[in-house]
Protein backbone atom coordinates (compact mmCIF):
# COMPACT_ATOMS: atom_id res chain seq x y z
CA UNK A 1 0.00 0.00 0.00
CA UNK A 2 1.32 3.42 -0.93
CA UNK A 3 1.96 5.67 2.05
CA UNK A 4 1.11 9.07 0.61
CA UNK A 5 -1.58 10.47 -1.64
CA UNK A 6 -0.96 13.82 -3.29
CA UNK A 7 -4.65 14.48 -3.96
CA UNK A 8 -5.64 13.51 -0.43
CA UNK A 9 -2.80 15.54 1.03
CA UNK A 10 -4.17 18.56 -0.78
CA UNK A 11 -7.93 18.21 -0.25
CA UNK A 12 -8.73 15.65 2.44
CA UNK A 13 -8.60 17.91 5.50
CA UNK A 14 -10.46 20.71 3.73
CA UNK A 15 -13.10 18.17 2.68
CA UNK A 16 -13.32 16.84 6.25
CA UNK A 17 -13.73 20.37 7.64
CA UNK A 18 -16.31 21.08 4.92
CA UNK A 19 -14.24 23.90 3.54
CA UNK A 20 -14.63 22.65 -0.02
CA UNK A 21 -17.98 22.13 -1.63
CA UNK A 22 -19.44 21.38 -5.01
CA UNK A 23 -17.40 19.57 -7.61
CA UNK A 24 -14.25 19.30 -5.54
CA UNK A 25 -16.20 17.73 -2.69
CA UNK A 26 -17.79 15.20 -5.05
CA UNK A 27 -14.38 14.47 -6.57
CA UNK A 28 -13.01 13.80 -3.10
CA UNK A 29 -15.92 11.47 -2.26
CA UNK A 30 -15.23 9.45 -5.43
CA UNK A 31 -11.49 9.40 -4.66
CA UNK A 32 -12.14 8.16 -1.14
CA UNK A 33 -13.90 5.04 -2.43
CA UNK A 34 -10.69 3.84 -4.08
CA UNK A 35 -7.79 5.39 -2.06
CA UNK A 36 -6.85 3.34 1.04
CA UNK A 37 -4.40 6.06 2.17
CA UNK A 38 -7.14 8.70 2.24
CA UNK A 39 -9.57 6.25 3.79
CA UNK A 40 -7.14 5.61 6.63
CA UNK A 41 -6.46 9.31 7.12
CA UNK A 42 -10.16 10.13 7.12
CA UNK A 43 -10.70 7.44 9.75
CA UNK A 44 -7.95 9.01 11.87
CA UNK A 45 -9.56 12.44 11.60
CA UNK A 46 -12.92 11.02 12.60
CA UNK A 47 -11.26 9.27 15.56
CA UNK A 48 -9.68 12.55 16.62
CA UNK A 49 -13.08 14.22 16.55
CA UNK A 50 -14.63 11.35 18.45
CA UNK A 51 -11.91 11.57 21.08
CA UNK A 52 -12.50 15.32 21.28
CA UNK A 53 -16.17 14.66 21.92
CA UNK A 54 -15.26 12.11 24.54
CA UNK A 55 -12.98 14.56 26.30
CA UNK A 56 -15.66 17.20 26.13
CA UNK A 57 -18.08 14.88 27.90
CA UNK A 58 -15.48 14.13 30.57
CA UNK A 59 -15.06 17.83 31.21
CA UNK A 60 -18.79 18.33 31.46
CA UNK A 61 -18.95 15.49 33.96
CA UNK A 62 -16.21 17.18 36.00
CA UNK A 63 -18.10 20.45 35.82
CA UNK A 64 -21.07 18.82 37.50
CA UNK A 65 -18.89 17.72 40.43
CA UNK A 66 -17.55 21.17 41.22
CA UNK A 67 -18.93 22.96 44.28
CA UNK A 68 -19.19 26.43 42.75
CA UNK A 69 -20.17 28.09 46.02
CA UNK A 70 -17.11 26.66 47.73
CA UNK A 71 -14.90 27.74 44.83
CA UNK A 72 -16.18 31.32 44.93
CA UNK A 73 -15.77 31.35 48.74
CA UNK A 74 -12.17 30.13 48.34
CA UNK A 75 -11.52 32.97 45.91
CA UNK A 76 -13.12 35.43 48.31
CA UNK A 77 -10.98 34.14 51.18
CA UNK A 78 -7.84 34.58 49.09
CA UNK A 79 -8.86 38.12 48.26
CA UNK A 80 -9.44 38.79 51.97
CA UNK A 81 -5.97 37.44 52.78
CA UNK A 82 -4.46 39.60 50.08
CA UNK A 83 -6.31 42.66 51.33
CA UNK A 84 -5.10 41.85 54.87
CA UNK A 85 -1.51 41.62 53.68
CA UNK A 86 -1.85 44.87 51.79
CA UNK A 87 -3.33 46.48 54.91
CA UNK A 88 -0.53 45.16 57.09
CA UNK A 89 2.10 46.41 54.70
CA UNK A 90 0.24 49.74 54.59
CA UNK A 91 0.74 50.17 58.33
CA UNK A 92 4.40 49.51 57.93
CA UNK A 93 4.86 52.38 55.50
CA UNK A 94 5.11 55.12 58.11
CA UNK A 95 7.75 53.09 59.96
CA UNK A 96 9.66 52.52 56.75
CA UNK A 97 9.38 56.19 55.96
CA UNK A 98 10.91 56.99 59.32
CA UNK A 99 14.08 55.08 58.58
CA UNK A 100 15.49 57.57 56.07
CA UNK A 101 14.79 60.37 58.56
CA UNK A 102 16.67 58.55 61.34
CA UNK A 103 19.51 57.68 58.97
CA UNK A 104 19.67 61.33 57.86
CA UNK A 105 19.83 62.57 61.45
CA UNK A 106 22.61 60.16 62.40
CA UNK A 107 24.61 61.07 59.29
CA UNK A 108 24.13 64.79 60.07
CA UNK A 109 25.40 64.37 63.63
CA UNK A 110 28.48 62.44 62.47
CA UNK A 111 29.28 64.99 59.76
CA UNK A 112 28.80 67.86 62.25
CA UNK A 113 31.21 66.32 64.76
CA UNK A 114 33.81 65.69 62.06
CA UNK A 115 33.51 69.26 60.77
CA UNK A 116 33.96 70.65 64.29
CA UNK A 117 36.93 68.37 64.93
CA UNK A 118 38.83 69.23 61.75
CA UNK A 119 37.79 72.82 60.99
CA UNK A 120 36.43 74.70 63.99
CA UNK A 121 38.35 73.24 66.91
CA UNK A 122 40.60 75.93 68.61
CA UNK A 123 44.18 75.90 67.28
CA UNK A 124 45.75 75.79 70.76
CA UNK A 125 43.78 72.69 71.60
CA UNK A 126 44.88 71.04 68.38
CA UNK A 127 48.57 72.01 68.96
CA UNK A 128 48.44 70.71 72.49
CA UNK A 129 47.01 67.47 71.25
CA UNK A 130 49.70 67.26 68.59
CA UNK A 131 52.42 67.91 71.18
CA UNK A 132 51.10 65.18 73.32
CA UNK A 133 50.80 62.64 70.60
CA UNK A 134 53.22 63.60 67.87
CA UNK A 135 56.60 63.00 69.61
CA UNK A 136 57.18 59.30 69.98
CA UNK A 137 58.61 57.99 73.21
CA UNK A 138 61.43 56.22 71.37
CA UNK A 139 62.62 59.54 69.95
CA UNK A 140 62.78 61.06 73.43
CA UNK A 141 64.83 58.09 74.61
CA UNK A 142 67.22 58.55 71.72
CA UNK A 143 67.65 62.24 72.60
CA UNK A 144 68.49 61.34 76.20
CA UNK A 145 70.96 58.73 75.02
CA UNK A 146 72.65 61.20 72.70
CA UNK A 147 73.02 63.75 75.48
CA UNK A 148 74.49 61.08 77.74
CA UNK A 149 76.89 60.02 75.00
CA UNK A 150 78.17 63.57 74.65
CA UNK A 151 78.46 63.92 78.42
CA UNK A 152 80.51 60.72 78.62
CA UNK A 153 82.78 61.87 75.79
CA UNK A 154 83.35 65.15 77.56
CA UNK A 155 83.95 63.35 80.83
CA UNK A 156 86.39 60.95 79.23
CA UNK A 157 88.32 63.76 77.59
CA UNK A 158 88.65 65.68 80.79
CA UNK A 159 89.57 62.57 82.76
CA UNK A 160 92.12 61.64 80.15
CA UNK A 161 93.75 65.08 80.40
CA UNK A 162 93.92 64.86 84.20
CA UNK A 163 95.35 61.37 84.13
CA UNK A 164 97.78 62.31 81.41
CA UNK A 165 99.01 65.30 83.38
CA UNK A 166 99.34 63.13 86.49
CA UNK A 167 101.39 60.59 84.57
CA UNK A 168 103.60 63.21 82.97
CA UNK A 169 104.25 64.78 86.35
CA UNK A 170 105.22 61.43 87.80
CA UNK A 171 107.47 60.62 84.85
CA UNK A 172 109.25 63.93 85.17
CA UNK A 173 110.16 62.76 88.71
CA UNK A 174 110.07 66.27 90.04
CA UNK A 175 111.26 66.44 93.64
CA UNK A 176 108.52 68.90 94.36
CA UNK A 177 105.04 67.99 95.20
CA UNK A 178 102.62 67.60 92.27
CA UNK A 179 99.63 69.95 92.43
CA UNK A 180 96.25 68.34 91.75
CA UNK A 181 93.30 69.98 89.94
CA UNK A 182 91.00 69.28 92.86
CA UNK A 183 88.04 71.27 91.60
CA UNK A 184 88.07 69.63 88.18
CA UNK A 185 88.30 66.24 89.84
CA UNK A 186 85.31 66.94 92.11
CA UNK A 187 83.37 68.33 89.18
CA UNK A 188 84.08 65.19 87.20
CA UNK A 189 82.99 63.00 90.11
CA UNK A 190 79.68 64.88 90.31
CA UNK A 191 79.08 64.67 86.60
CA UNK A 192 79.77 60.97 86.61
CA UNK A 193 77.01 60.56 89.21
CA UNK A 194 74.68 62.56 87.05
CA UNK A 195 75.09 60.60 83.86
CA UNK A 196 75.67 57.17 85.41
CA UNK A 197 71.87 56.65 85.32
CA UNK A 198 72.08 56.89 81.51
CA UNK A 199 74.67 54.13 81.26
CA UNK A 200 72.08 51.39 81.34
CA UNK A 201 71.38 51.80 77.67
CA UNK A 202 72.79 49.19 75.32
CA UNK A 203 75.28 51.51 73.57
CA UNK A 204 76.76 53.00 76.75
CA UNK A 205 76.93 49.78 78.78
CA UNK A 206 80.57 49.21 77.69
CA UNK A 207 81.56 52.60 79.11
CA UNK A 208 80.30 51.75 82.55
CA UNK A 209 83.31 49.58 83.54
CA UNK A 210 85.92 52.07 82.35
CA UNK A 211 84.07 54.95 83.92
CA UNK A 212 83.98 53.11 87.24
CA UNK A 213 87.76 52.59 87.07
CA UNK A 214 88.27 56.27 86.29
CA UNK A 215 85.89 57.13 89.04
CA UNK A 216 87.80 55.10 91.63
CA UNK A 217 91.05 56.70 90.58
CA UNK A 218 89.58 60.17 90.68
CA UNK A 219 88.20 59.37 94.11
CA UNK A 220 91.70 58.46 95.28
CA UNK A 221 92.98 61.71 93.84
CA UNK A 222 90.24 63.62 95.60
CA UNK A 223 91.34 62.15 98.93
CA UNK A 224 94.88 63.29 98.47
CA UNK A 225 95.88 66.64 99.77
CA UNK A 226 96.23 69.62 97.50
CA UNK A 227 99.70 68.53 96.56
CA UNK A 228 100.68 64.91 96.25
CA UNK A 229 104.15 63.70 97.16
CA UNK A 230 106.41 62.34 94.35
CA UNK A 231 105.82 58.83 95.70
CA UNK A 232 102.08 59.26 95.51
CA UNK A 233 102.37 60.64 91.98
CA UNK A 234 104.52 57.65 90.91
CA UNK A 235 102.05 55.26 92.49
CA UNK A 236 99.13 56.89 90.60
CA UNK A 237 101.08 56.79 87.33
CA UNK A 238 101.72 53.10 87.89
CA UNK A 239 98.03 52.49 88.49
CA UNK A 240 97.19 54.32 85.31
CA UNK A 241 99.61 52.15 83.40
CA UNK A 242 98.58 48.92 85.05
CA UNK A 243 94.94 49.53 84.32
CA UNK A 244 95.74 50.85 80.86
CA UNK A 245 93.30 53.60 81.58
CA UNK A 246 94.53 56.03 78.96
CA UNK A 247 94.32 53.40 76.23
CA UNK A 248 90.89 52.32 77.37
CA UNK A 249 89.69 55.91 77.46
CA UNK A 250 91.03 56.51 73.98
CA UNK A 251 89.33 53.40 72.57
CA UNK A 252 86.08 54.25 74.25
CA UNK A 253 86.19 57.80 72.97
CA UNK A 254 86.83 56.52 69.48
CA UNK A 255 83.94 54.09 69.70
CA UNK A 256 81.52 56.69 71.03
CA UNK A 257 82.53 59.20 68.40
CA UNK A 258 81.99 56.65 65.66
CA UNK A 259 78.57 55.81 67.02
CA UNK A 260 77.47 59.42 66.61
CA UNK A 261 74.49 59.60 64.31
CA UNK A 262 73.93 55.88 64.27
CA UNK A 263 72.21 55.68 67.60
CA UNK B 1 -19.32 35.24 24.34
CA UNK B 2 -19.72 39.00 25.01
CA UNK B 3 -22.67 39.10 22.69
CA UNK B 4 -24.58 37.18 25.39
CA UNK B 5 -27.26 39.36 26.93
CA UNK B 6 -27.01 39.82 30.70
CA UNK B 7 -29.61 41.39 32.95
CA UNK B 8 -28.50 44.88 34.00
CA UNK B 9 -27.54 43.83 37.51
CA UNK B 10 -25.27 41.11 36.01
CA UNK B 11 -23.75 43.02 33.11
CA UNK B 12 -20.01 42.23 33.32
CA UNK B 13 -19.09 45.74 32.26
CA UNK B 14 -21.19 47.28 35.04
CA UNK B 15 -19.94 44.78 37.62
CA UNK B 16 -16.35 45.35 36.52
CA UNK B 17 -16.77 49.12 36.84
CA UNK B 18 -18.14 48.72 40.37
CA UNK B 19 -15.48 46.18 41.33
CA UNK B 20 -12.83 48.57 40.16
CA UNK B 21 -14.20 51.12 42.63
CA UNK B 22 -13.69 48.58 45.42
CA UNK B 23 -17.13 46.93 45.44
CA UNK B 24 -16.26 43.36 46.49
CA UNK B 25 -19.84 42.14 46.05
CA UNK B 26 -19.73 43.08 42.39
CA UNK B 27 -16.48 41.21 41.98
CA UNK B 28 -17.95 38.16 43.73
CA UNK B 29 -20.81 38.29 41.28
CA UNK B 30 -18.33 38.34 38.41
CA UNK B 31 -16.67 35.28 39.94
CA UNK B 32 -19.95 33.41 40.22
CA UNK B 33 -20.88 34.39 36.70
CA UNK B 34 -17.68 33.29 35.02
CA UNK B 35 -16.12 30.62 37.18
CA UNK B 36 -17.70 27.70 35.22
CA UNK B 37 -16.35 29.01 31.92
CA UNK B 38 -12.94 29.65 33.42
CA UNK B 39 -12.89 26.20 35.02
CA UNK B 40 -13.89 24.54 31.77
CA UNK B 41 -11.19 26.36 29.85
CA UNK B 42 -8.38 25.62 32.28
CA UNK B 43 -9.53 22.02 32.74
CA UNK B 44 -9.41 21.55 28.95
CA UNK B 45 -5.82 22.68 28.95
CA UNK B 46 -4.62 21.07 32.17
CA UNK B 47 -6.72 17.88 32.13
CA UNK B 48 -6.36 17.70 35.92
CA UNK B 49 -9.16 18.67 38.28
CA UNK B 50 -7.12 19.96 41.24
CA UNK B 51 -4.73 21.89 39.06
CA UNK B 52 -7.72 23.40 37.27
CA UNK B 53 -9.32 24.52 40.56
CA UNK B 54 -6.03 26.17 41.58
CA UNK B 55 -5.81 27.84 38.20
CA UNK B 56 -9.34 29.24 38.54
CA UNK B 57 -8.43 30.85 41.86
CA UNK B 58 -5.20 32.22 40.47
CA UNK B 59 -7.04 33.59 37.46
CA UNK B 60 -9.53 35.55 39.54
CA UNK B 61 -6.78 36.86 41.80
CA UNK B 62 -5.00 38.18 38.73
CA UNK B 63 -8.22 39.62 37.37
CA UNK B 64 -8.88 41.41 40.66
CA UNK B 65 -5.43 42.96 40.83
CA UNK B 66 -5.58 43.85 37.14
CA UNK B 67 -9.07 45.36 37.00
CA UNK B 68 -7.66 48.80 36.36
CA UNK B 69 -5.86 47.60 33.25
CA UNK B 70 -9.09 46.39 31.64
CA UNK B 71 -10.36 48.78 29.01
CA UNK B 72 -14.10 49.11 29.41
CA UNK B 73 -16.15 47.96 26.45
CA UNK B 74 -13.38 45.78 24.96
CA UNK B 75 -15.07 42.54 26.05
CA UNK B 76 -14.67 41.53 29.67
CA UNK B 77 -15.18 37.82 29.03
CA UNK B 78 -12.50 37.61 26.34
CA UNK B 79 -10.13 39.53 28.62
CA UNK B 80 -10.91 37.21 31.52
CA UNK B 81 -10.51 34.04 29.45
CA UNK B 82 -7.24 35.35 28.03
CA UNK B 83 -5.91 35.63 31.56
CA UNK B 84 -7.27 32.16 32.39
CA UNK B 85 -5.64 30.73 29.27
CA UNK B 86 -2.28 32.26 30.21
CA UNK B 87 -2.51 30.97 33.78
CA UNK B 88 -3.38 27.48 32.53
CA UNK B 89 -0.58 27.46 29.96
CA UNK B 90 1.89 28.52 32.65
CA UNK B 91 0.66 25.65 34.83
CA UNK B 92 0.84 23.29 31.88
CA UNK B 93 4.40 24.27 31.00
CA UNK B 94 5.45 23.98 34.61
CA UNK B 95 3.91 20.53 35.00
CA UNK B 96 5.25 19.45 31.61
CA UNK B 97 8.78 20.55 32.50
CA UNK B 98 8.47 18.85 35.88
CA UNK B 99 7.43 15.60 34.24
CA UNK B 100 10.21 15.77 31.69
CA UNK B 101 12.70 16.48 34.39
CA UNK B 102 11.51 13.44 36.27
CA UNK B 103 11.93 11.45 33.05
CA UNK B 104 8.44 10.19 33.15
CA UNK B 105 6.22 9.77 30.16
CA UNK B 106 6.54 12.64 27.74
CA UNK B 107 2.82 13.26 27.29
CA UNK B 108 1.53 15.46 30.03
CA UNK B 109 -2.10 14.90 29.21
CA UNK B 110 -1.79 11.14 29.19
CA UNK B 111 0.12 11.18 32.44
CA UNK B 112 -1.61 13.94 34.26
CA UNK B 113 -5.19 13.42 33.22
CA UNK B 114 -7.25 12.74 36.28
CA UNK B 115 -10.42 12.63 34.23
CA UNK B 116 -12.23 9.32 33.90
CA UNK B 117 -12.12 7.91 30.39
CA UNK B 118 -15.41 6.25 29.50
CA UNK B 119 -13.83 4.17 26.72
CA UNK B 120 -13.82 0.43 27.36
CA UNK B 121 -12.94 -0.87 23.90
CA UNK B 122 -9.13 -1.52 23.70
CA UNK B 123 -8.94 -0.04 20.19
CA UNK B 124 -10.83 3.02 21.38
CA UNK B 125 -8.49 3.29 24.37
CA UNK B 126 -5.51 3.00 22.07
CA UNK B 127 -6.85 5.75 19.83
CA UNK B 128 -7.56 7.91 22.85
CA UNK B 129 -3.98 7.44 24.02
CA UNK B 130 -2.64 8.35 20.58
CA UNK B 131 -4.81 11.48 20.33
CA UNK B 132 -3.67 12.68 23.73
CA UNK B 133 -0.07 11.99 22.79
CA UNK B 134 -0.51 13.83 19.50
CA UNK B 135 -2.06 16.78 21.37
CA UNK B 136 0.91 16.98 23.67
CA UNK B 137 3.20 17.17 20.64
CA UNK B 138 1.49 20.25 19.24
CA UNK B 139 2.77 23.76 19.66
CA UNK B 140 1.02 25.65 22.48
CA UNK B 141 -1.09 27.78 20.15
CA UNK B 142 -2.11 24.85 17.96
CA UNK B 143 -3.10 22.78 20.97
CA UNK B 144 -5.05 25.66 22.46
CA UNK B 145 -7.00 26.22 19.27
CA UNK B 146 -7.88 22.53 19.13
CA UNK B 147 -9.01 22.47 22.76
CA UNK B 148 -11.04 25.66 22.50
CA UNK B 149 -12.64 24.50 19.30
CA UNK B 150 -13.50 20.90 20.18
CA UNK B 151 -13.66 20.77 23.95
CA UNK B 152 -15.18 24.21 24.50
CA UNK B 153 -17.09 24.59 21.28
CA UNK B 154 -15.94 28.17 20.64
CA UNK B 155 -16.14 29.68 17.18
CA UNK B 156 -12.97 30.78 15.40
CA UNK B 157 -13.89 34.41 16.15
CA UNK B 158 -14.25 33.69 19.85
CA UNK B 159 -10.98 31.79 19.90
CA UNK B 160 -9.34 34.72 18.13
CA UNK B 161 -10.67 37.08 20.83
CA UNK B 162 -9.42 34.85 23.65
CA UNK B 163 -6.03 34.31 22.10
CA UNK B 164 -5.63 37.86 20.88
CA UNK B 165 -5.03 36.70 17.31
CA UNK B 166 -6.62 37.32 13.93
CA UNK B 167 -9.35 34.90 12.92
CA UNK B 168 -7.39 33.84 9.85
CA UNK B 169 -4.42 32.96 12.01
CA UNK B 170 -6.65 30.87 14.26
CA UNK B 171 -8.05 29.01 11.25
CA UNK B 172 -4.54 28.34 10.03
CA UNK B 173 -3.47 27.09 13.45
CA UNK B 174 -6.51 24.85 13.58
CA UNK B 175 -5.73 23.36 10.18
CA UNK B 176 -2.10 22.74 11.06
CA UNK B 177 -3.07 21.20 14.40
CA UNK B 178 -5.33 18.64 12.78
CA UNK B 179 -2.83 17.89 10.04
CA UNK B 180 -0.04 17.29 12.53
CA UNK B 181 -2.19 15.14 14.78
CA UNK B 182 -3.35 13.08 11.82
CA UNK B 183 0.19 12.48 10.61
CA UNK B 184 1.46 11.66 14.09
CA UNK B 185 -1.28 9.08 14.66
CA UNK B 186 -0.82 7.59 11.20
CA UNK B 187 2.92 7.16 11.75
CA UNK B 188 2.29 5.74 15.19
CA UNK B 189 -0.12 3.16 13.82
CA UNK B 190 2.30 2.20 11.06
CA UNK B 191 5.21 1.76 13.45
CA UNK B 192 3.24 0.04 16.16
CA UNK B 193 2.84 2.97 18.52
CA UNK B 194 6.36 4.40 18.07
CA UNK B 195 6.34 7.26 15.54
Amino acid sequence: MKKKCAFGHRYLLAYFLQEIRGEKAQEMEIHLRTCPVCQQELAILQAIMATGEEMKKEIEMEMEKVDWDELSRAIDRKLEEKAGEAGASGWQWPLLLRWPVVAGLVTGIILGLMTYHFLFRPKGERLQASRTYQIPEALLDRCDEELARREVLDYLEKSRLILLSMKQAAEEASPEAVSLPKERIRDLLLRQKYFSSQLDSFRLAKARQILEEIDSLLLELALIEEKSTPEEATKLARLIDERRLLLKIQLLQQELEESEGTS
Amino acid sequence: MDHERFPDHEDPEVLCRRARRGDRDSFNRLVRLFQPKVFKLVLSILRHREDALDAVQETFMKVYSGLNSYQEGKGFEAWLLRIAKNVAIDHYRYEHAKRRWRREKESLSSVESSLASPANDPAQKEMRHLVEKALSRLADKQRLVFLLRYLQGYSFEEIAAIMGLATGTVKSLHFKALEKMKMFIKESLETGGQP
